[in-house]
């Protein structure tokens, strides 16, 4: 025998926590290896961890961006640039949508309405329900998740000591609000543009392999007549998929500061999931 | 070599046939401690117990992930050494397999939280369309995993039973944050229980990865290793580079050493393999002894080569110093000293044994076995083959060093103290306190509280281990909660009844982020009271199966539900508690449950809350949960603990160690100035290493605080052995340096090599134990060597005459008189008090002659005497002296031995008779000197005698007018006669040495005095002799002891028909003044004193100017005794061997 020091502890802290908590991306590896096993074997095995689901919800949250500007007609790169040269303009933004979860476990869609509202530089309020069951607030430092009806609330600090998947997401998608070309083709490559009945889908590649084995492709649908953003959908490596749709949308409206500091109430239950050893 | 020799060859193969080695370092520490024993278990058991953890980093989290999951394929390519190697969680590479754990959780809860499943599954319909909308709506991603793929919540624990998930993939335990640094699990194939198979098994998977890493180097892959493995490999090959490296390290600085004093190859060979047959006889014996040897205790065997080596260059330096004698010889002469020491020595190291530490008693119990078979090596195996056939050295072919042959023959040469050096010492020694203190003013050296010493040094495991603490942990150190029990009843009653204690601490903050793995610890009750549920939950699987699918879930969603429910429906029909055993599952378990000692094991992890104190509360509920069957240890707590028993501990050693040094030192000097220039030596020597300790940043740890002692018995040797140089050479310092210093600096240099080769040792602890020690004996040495001297010179000024003082034999030779020998008291005196500390002998053995008076016969011990004479009735000193002999003839065998050796001659070498006489000299001699101290102390003793015979043969001679020269023996109470003629009108010379103790010269003068009696010293006075002729032609009377002579003086006549060698001074005098002389004897008769003056004895005067008839002359006066001695042999006082060898 031999004296193994403290530095062991990590292993059996995370092994307790896991095995108390094993929870939800080994579910969600667990359904993907039953359902896409024999076609995405060797992605399942390399999809570690998988950090996805905090990702693309935030992906599609931030997304919104990429609908407030103009697109010039068949140039991608002109329609690119354009549209960055739009963002300049772009201070808030509203929006009903419609969001559909294509869920590998379902054998159809679930929807859900919802309103969201946007404040440059990265503000943003994301209502989910009617009435809202789920809220998401950004904030400066960190994301903020109610659920009124459940009276709980659960904080995602974004500063730089956080780690884990939502400091990876926001990286990813703070680099793919880019404010020029540079930054964008550093994040993402243009797979295509197309074009149905007046309306354009450009599909984005993340450039990181880690980034395109967690959400191979990001679709954009907008309108070239008003500029306005119609439609996001992220696609996942297990086949699920992501979609809102966006109607009732409105630029740079007055927007109370309020949407964004929104009120704890003393009866919620908060928590920080993102944190190690997670607080009450 | 003997036959009976061979013998001892049978407990050295025993020895080697049981010794074992052990490479925990926890074995080393008290058992008894609960932080010890917790932290015992948990490495057992837990910690991985036997996985290899490869940790890999990488410029950034893709190439790591990419080669993480590379290595761990190519790992799993070698299947004869690898059973398993995880990169990511196993749960994420085969979730289907957590089903198993998530069922078997469930039913280990009470049955109120278990039923609560029925609920959900009573109306599944409504269970799913919530499930629907949280899925329609959650932003959170584990909700929306758990509920795709857990439509029903099997695997959400109630929130009593669970806290809220923290991290839930599980993947913080194998990589960072970053994701650049990783970390894989391998689990061996095989027990790897020894450290060999551990050393073989991780050089065959080092190779095996090389080809991977040659790969992969260029991507920037850095791969680490730690683990069990990896610490026993390392902990061996450090023992043997330990053993090689200091070992030969400390045989070379000996060999240096001894060549750059006596430049022989062959002694210095013989010694080398001495010293590595000790060291193989030692393990051997520690084998025997001990068993099972921890190897951080090898670092024994430097320390052994260290001081064993000091009694080899002894014998060497005696043996040179003894030209003409045997190896015996030599050995008789120098044996009793080593043998002494080297029981001193290993008493120092046993000590240790009460340290608390028993890794230190294991290291202190090694030293001691070597030093005693190395004393014995070295005393009866290293002369012989060096003297050879001739079985002598040949003093022409191997001069002797100058001083060591001045220092054995006694024949030294004097040299005038240099005035200068007592201030020089005083100011160094001004200075250096001042250095000391100022930079000690900036504080004392720091008390570690750490377990840091107990720690490999220079390790890849550690520093990995560390690595991974830093990227992965929590960057504190942990505490563990180890929880046992005979069965998992046992395990879960006692996990129940420390809850509510972990709990309050906890809420005290005493504790914090407690995880406690009790939902997963299988509870036999609970999972009995659970069947009946777990069977009507697994008989609902049709039901939920149906309102699932047509609740628009695929079959995908329900697969784990599907698993979950079998495993309950097997675990209603079981009889004995359910286990989770897939692989996922196990490699979990493992983490926190362990079987063992008898029982189960259950470990938990906490860390030190806001208000914790190590020594305070955490330390009190470590020691409170021992009691309920669980430890709370860490690393944090161990040096807190260990701390504490070492600093208790040390008083108990240094009590009892600084009393043997007190009595020691007092039994060496017997004058307090001395022992306290020791003390003084040794306090400077202390404030040195604290000195040099805070110049160097070290600090005091739970190991090297066990220096104290060591350097407290090793240390003090340089001082005593200086002072007593000094002693012999009347205060010469460059004599004493050059011959006592000169052997002190060849064993303080090979002592410090011991102790100073541990700084290299792969054991923290060991190294700052070495360095502090070899340090400690530098520092005692130079104060010794260089301050000592001086500081003895100024105490001993007022006392020292002001010429050196010179031994016994220098001064008989210095003496222009002849009869130098005729000290009337001290000669007797001295050798009869007890021999210095190392000089006995055992029974049987050849005493030797002591070279010098015994350190008791001192003006101090004399005062004392005479205190109690004048104080106690006579009755009552009769009979203390009655005590006091008795004791003495018991504890002095050598002295005994040496009077019956005197005795046998006289009684025709009848051994029987010799003893008897024998045992009454010794109470003769105590009554003797008890009345010897009443006369000196003023009491009357005319009334003592009963008899004064043959007065008149005096009076006839002395009419004569050319002076009477009394001569007498060391035959009854001879000082006892001048008085009998002060009473009857005469005045005596006395003629003698000086005392050992100039104070007690003057004391016994002042004594002589008293009753009429002059006192002529001839030692140091050239004009003596001059003196002593004129007082006899004026008609005097001198007193004059004849038998024992100084060697120049030296006539050998025949006593009892044995040659004997005697005074020639009375023929020397008679030749010189024509004096009369007069033999005379003073015994003891009865209750008193007779007093008897024998026939004068006449000569021709012309005639003595022949040498051969003063020697005549000599034995005439001789005989004339010899019917006395007969009469009295009781009473012929003799401690010292006066028959010369055949």
């Amino acid at each position: 025998m031999v004296s193994l020091r403290p530095h062991l502890a990590a292993p059996v802290s995370g092994a307790l926590a896991s095995a108390r908590f094993w929870t939800a991306p080994a579910l969600w590896r667990f359904g993907k290896s039953h359902s896409v096993r024999k076609r995405q074997r060797a992605a399942a095995l390399q999809d570690a961890g998988a950090p996805g689901t905090a990702r693309w919800v935030l992906t599609a949250l931030l997304l919104l961006h990429f609908g407030v500007a103009s697109l010039p007609a068949a140039d991608p790169n002109a329609i690119v640039n354009t549209w960055l040269a739009s963002q300049t303009n772009l201070t808030t933004w509203q929006a009903d949508f419609t969001q559909t979860r294509a869920l590998s476990t379902l054998t159809q869609p679930l929807t859900a309405r919802g309103r969201v509202w946007f404040a440059a530089p990265r503000r943003f309020r994301w209502e989910l329900g009617e009435p809202p069951q789920t809220i998401a607030v950004r904030q400066p430092t960190e994301v903020l998740i109610l659920y009124p009806r459940l009276k709980r609330a659960e904080r995602y600090p974004l500063d730089a000591a956080a780690g884990g998947p939502w400091k990876d997401a926001m990286a990813l998608l703070d680099a793919g609000f880019p404010r020029s070309r540079a930054e964008l083709d550093a994040t993402f490559a243009i797979a295509a543009l197309t074009e149905t009945n007046g309306l354009h889908t450009l599909a984005l590649q993340p450039k990181s392999a880690s980034a395109r084995k967690l959400m191979p492709e990001i679709q954009l649908t907008f309108s070239l007549r008003d500029n306005v953003l119609r439609a996001t959908q992220l696609r996942f490596t297990d086949g699920s998929l992501l979609r809102n749709d966006f109607t009732n949308v409105v630029m740079n409206p007055k927007l109370d500061d309020a949407l964004f500091a929104p009120v704890i109430g003393a009866d919620y239950q908060v928590s920080l999931p993102a944190a190690k050893g997670a607080k009450n | 070599m003997k036959r009976w020799l061979w013998l001892l060859l049978i407990p050295l193969a025993l020895g080697l046939a049981r010794l074992r080695f052990d490479v925990e370092v926890l074995n080393l520490l008290p058992r008894e401690l609960p932080v010890v024993h917790g932290l015992q278990l948990y490495q057992r058991h837990f910690a991985s117990a036997n996985e290899l953890l490869v940790t890999l980093e990488a410029p950034d989290a893709e190439r790591a992930e990419t080669a993480a999951r590379s290595l761990a394929e190519h790992l799993r390519t070698a299947t004869n050494l690898v059973v398993a190697a995880h990169w990511q969680p196993p749960w994420l590479e085969q979730p289907e397999l957590a089903a198993e754990l998530a069922a078997v959780t469930w039913l280990n809860q009470p049955p109120a939280v278990f039923a609560q499943l029925t609920n959900q599954l009573a109306n599944p319909a409504a269970t799913l369309a919530a499930t629907r909308e949280r899925l329609a709506t959650s932003f959170s991603p584990e909700e929306i995993a758990r509920a795709s793929f857990d439509p029903f919540g099997l695997t959400q624990l109630p929130a009593t039973v669970s806290a809220p998930a923290s991290f839930g993939r599980g993947d913080g335990m194998f990589a960072s944050a970053d994701g650049t640094f990783r970390l894989l699990f391998v689990k061996p194939r095989g027990t790897l229980a020894t450290y060999p198979e551990c050393a073989a098994w991780l050089d065959a998977l080092r190779a095996h990865t090389a080809s991977w890493q040659r790969d992969n180097a260029a991507s920037g892959i850095t791969l680490h290793f730690t683990g069990r493995p990896v610490f026993v490999a390392e902990i061996a090959s450090g023992m043997e580079r330990d053993m090689q490296s200091s070992v030969l390290g400390t045989l070379g600085i000996i060999a240096v050493l001894f060549w750059w004093v006596h430049r022989r190859w062959r002694p210095l060979l013989w010694l080398l393999a001495l010293l590595t047959l000790t060291l193989a006889g030692t393990l051997a014996l520690g084998g025997l002894v001990i068993g099972t040897l921890n190897v951080v205790c090898m670092g024994f065997a430097a320390i052994l080569l260290g001081l064993a080596v000091d009694y080899g260059l002894v014998m060497y330096q005696e043996a040179l110093a003894m030209p003409g004698a045997t190896a015996t010889e030599v050995r008789r002469h120098v044996a009793p000293g080593i043998l002494w020491s080297a029981v001193t020595t290993a008493g120092a190291f046993l000590v240790l044994n009460f340290s608390g530490l028993p890794g230190l008693g294991q290291l202190g119990t090694l030293v001691a076995i070597g030093i005693a078979l190395g004393a014995l090596a070295m005393v009866y195996a290293y002369l012989p083959p060096l003297l050879g056939s001739e079985s002598r050295l040949q003093a022409a072919q191997h001069p002797p060093p100058p001083n060591a042959a001045r220092e054995a023959t006694g024949r030294r040469e004097v040299l005038p103290a240099k005035a200068g050096t007592p201030n020089f010492s005083l100011l160094a020694t001004l200075a250096l306190l001042v250095g000391c203190a100022l930079i000690l003013s900036r504080g004392l050296p720091l008390l570690s509280h750490s377990a840091d010493p107990l720690r490999p040094t220079h390790s890849e495991a550690y520093s990995t281990a560390e690595l991974i603490s830093q990227r992965l942990g929590d960057r504190r150190d942990p505490l563990w909660l180890v929880a046992s029990g005979r069965d998992e009843a046992e395990v879960a009653d006692r996990l129940a009844a420390i809850q509510p204690m972990l709990q309050e601490a906890v809420s005290n903050q005493v504790l914090t982020n407690l995880l406690l793995p009790d939902a997963l610890w299988p509870h036999p009750a609970h999972q009995h009271a659970n069947r009946d549920t777990a069977r009507w939950l697994a008989a609902q699987r049709d039901t939920i199966r149906t309102t699932a699918l047509q609740g628009g879930f695929s079959t995908n969603a329900l697969l784990l539900t599907d698993r979950i429910l079998t495993v309950w429906s097997n675990a209603a029909s079981a009889t004995r508690p359910v286990w989770p055993t897939n692989s996922v599952s196990t490699w979990t378990l493992e983490r926190f449950v362990a079987r063992g000692e008898g029982g189960f094991l259950l470990a938990g992890i906490a860390y030190p809350g806001a208000r914790a104190e190590t020594g305070g509360n955490l330390a009190e509920l470590a020691t409170t949960l021992p009691t309920h069957g669980a430890w709370l240890t860490g690393w944090s707590l161990l040096g807190e603990a260990l701390l504490g028993l070492v600093q208790r501990d040390l008083w108990f050693v240094l009590g009892p160690m600084f009393a043997v040094l007190l009595a020691s030192l007092w039994f060496a000097f017997k004058r307090w100035g001395e022992v306290l220039l020791s003390l003084a030596a040794l306090a400077l020597s202390g404030l040195l290493l604290l000195t040099v300790m805070r110049l160097a940043g070290w600090s005091w740890d739970l190991l090297n605080l066990m220096a104290i002692p060591l350097l407290l018995g090793c240390g003090v040797d340089y001082g005593i052995h200086m002072q007593m140089a000094l002693r012999r050479h009347g205060g010469d310092l460059a004599l004493a340096r050059r011959t006592t210093g000169s052997a002190l600096f060849l064993c303080a240099a090979t002592t410090v090599a011991g102790f100073g080769s541990l700084a290299w040792s792969s054991n923290a602890g060991l190294a700052s134990l070495g360095l502090v020690c070899a340090t400690g004996v530098a520092a005692a040495f130079i104060v010794a060597w260089a301050l000592l001297p001086g500081w003895w010179r100024v105490l001993q000024h007022d006392t020292l005459p002001l010429t050196p003082a010179l031994s016994r034999r220098e001064r008989e030779e210095r003496s222009p008189l002849p009869t130098s020998t005729n000290a009337p008291e001290a000669s007797t005196l001295a050798d009869f008090l007890p021999l210095p500390a190392g000089e006995g002998l055992g029974e049987g053995e050849r005493p030797p002659t002591p070279s010098r008076p015994s350190a008791l016969y001192g003006s101090l011990g004399w005062r004392f005497g005479l205190s109690a004479a004048r104080v106690l009735p006579r009755s009552l000193a009769q009979l203390l002296c009655r005590i006091g002999a008795r004791a003495y003839w018991l504890a002095q065998p050598q002295r005994r031995e040496v009077v019956i050796q005197n005795l046998l001659p006289l009684h025709d070498g009848d051994r029987a008779a010799a003893i008897l006489a024998a045992r009454r000299l010794f109470l003769n001699f105590t009554r003797k000197l008890a009345d010897l101290w009443r006369f000196e102390s003023g009491t009357p003793v005319m009334a003592s005698f009963n008899q004064l015979a043959g007065w008149e043969r005096f009076e006839t001679a002395h009419a004569r007018g050319r002076g009477v020269l009394l001569v007498t023996l060391h035959l009854g109470n001879w000082e006892l006669g001048g008085p009998i003629l002060t009473h009857k009108g005469h005045r005596l010379l006395a003629l003698s040495n000086p005392e050992p103790d100039p104070r007690l010269t003057e004391m016994r003068q002042a004594a002589r005095a008293r009753w009429g009696v002059e006192t002529l010293l001839v030692g140091g006075d050239p004009f003596a002799f001059v003196e002593v002729i004129k007082r006899m032609n004026a008609g005097g009377a001198v007193a004059l002891l004849l038998d024992r002579p100084a060697e120049k003086s030296a006539v050998e006549v025949e006593l009892f028909g044995r040659p004997f060698l005697v005074s020639n001074a009375a023929a020397e005098l008679a030749r010189a003044s024509g004096c009369a002389v007069v033999p005379v004897v003073i015994v003891r008769r009865g209750d008193g004193y007779a007093a008897q003056i024998l026939p004068e004895q006449t000569y021709e005067r012309a005639a003595l100017g022949n040498r051969e008839q003063r020697r005549a002359f000599t034995q005439e006066i001789l005989r004339a005794f010899e019917p006395s001695l007969r009469e009295h042999p009781d009473q012929w006082y003799h401690f010292v061997p006066i028959w010369p060898r055949p």
